[in-house]
């Protein structure tokens, strides 16, 4: 599966779960973390049990790793 | 509860073994065994032997020097090359192996020297399953591993260790800084640096288990659940101070700390286990 396939399948998996307003890239040496933007209103569920089971659902796109984003999302991009 | 006969067996392995070089990172199993043997052997037959290289945290080296003075246990520090042996440096998945020769066979030297008639390890009755390259180069060296000889776990030696007052009963597992990196990244100093840097900003935060993993310019880092819930209150800090060792981007895994996470990509056929081997 294309790393852009796998971004819009991680990204529904987190609608799925009733994240809204996530948005997913990729990143690490072999493409295997998909690392999740999500506003901050959503930081602290993501951090609780809840976020483990979100990883299952997001990881079942195709990654290894799934990991949340430290910079907020009305921060500058890493690119 | 550590029960009795464990401790009759930890103690018998340990005269037959008459006096002993052990591998003394200033972890719990390693300080934990140095302790006993002071106990059962007498100090004048137990050298604690630390390797000291890039990929040992600064605070370990700390903690083993430490525990050695406050409790009596002959200590000795020794430099180890590893990261000049290039099958090491490219970071295999059997990497520890290769680092693992270089320590353990300075430690037989070490030994040979002092008259000291068997090297020992840290390794514990948990240690079996995981993957243990390392395990490999403590054979070809005929290391023994009473803790494991004696089927003492984790649980029973933190236990034991806090009955003898040690300071590391609770210190959570800490592997050198090379477990930190996925295999296929090069093992460089600089590096070791950015995730010992970065270790060390999170532990003055208060943080005490967790992992800085190192992929290129892109940190993830795993902290144990009943931690995780504190990150979103030192977000800013966090991302600060990991950037500040040199990385692009901080990212925190959504699953946590858990042991040998690195290790998820690899298939069966790559992982070797405790005991797997002759």
């Amino acid at each position: 599966m294309s790393g852009d396939q796998r971004i819009a399948s991680a990204e529904r998996a987190l609608a799925d779960a009733g994240v809204y307003g996530a948005s997913v890239d990729v990143e690490g040496h072999e493409r295997e973390i998909a690392a999740v933007r999500v506003p901050p209103s959503e930081w602290e569920r993501m951090m609780g049990p809840e976020g483990v089971s979100i990883a299952q659902a997001v990881k079942a796109a195709g990654f290894r790793y799934v990991a949340l984003d430290l910079a907020q999302s009305d921060e500058p991009s890493p690119a | 509860m550590v029960p009795q006969e464990k401790r009759d067996r930890l103690a018998a392995i340990l005269r037959e073994c008459e006096s002993v070089a052990i591998g003394y990172s200033g972890g719990v199993d390693s300080v934990f065994l140095a302790r006993v043997a002071v106990e059962v052997l007498g100090a004048g037959r137990v050298l604690a032997v630390t390797g000291k290289s890039d990929s040992v945290a600064s605070w370990m080296e700390d903690t083993a020097r430490e525990v050695a003075r406050d409790f009596g246990i002959p200590w000795l520090e020794v430099e180890t090359r590893e990261m000049d042996d290039p099958r090491y440096a490219a970071n295999p998945n059997n990497r520890c192996y290769f680092c693992k020769s270089e320590l353990w066979g300075r430690l037989a030297s070490v030994a040979r020297e002092r008259g000291m008639k068997t090297v020992l390890d840290g390794s514990n009755a948990d240690d079996v399953g995981d993957h243990r390259p390392g395990a490999v180069a403590a054979a070809e060296n005929a290391v023994r591993s009473p803790l494991l000889e004696a089927g003492l776990t984790k649980d029973e030696i933190r236990a034991w260790s806090h009955e003898l007052g040690l300071p590391t009963w609770d210190q959570p597992a800490a592997p050198c800084l090379a477990s930190r990196l996925p295999y296929g990244i090069a093992v460089t100093p600089r590096r070791l640096k950015q995730v010992e840097t970065a270790e060390l900003a999170l532990r003055a935060l208060g943080f005490r288990d967790f992992r800085v993993r190192h992929h290129g310019d892109v940190a993830r880092l795993e902290v144990h659940p009943s931690e995780i819930g504190r990150v979103p209150g030192h977000r800013r800090e966090i991302d600060a101070a990991v950037r500040e060792a040199g990385f692009r981007r901080v990212l925190v895994d959504l699953q946590g700390y858990r042991r040998g996470a690195l290790n998820e990509g690899l298939a069966a056929s790559q992982l070797v286990q405790l005991g797997s081997f002759a």
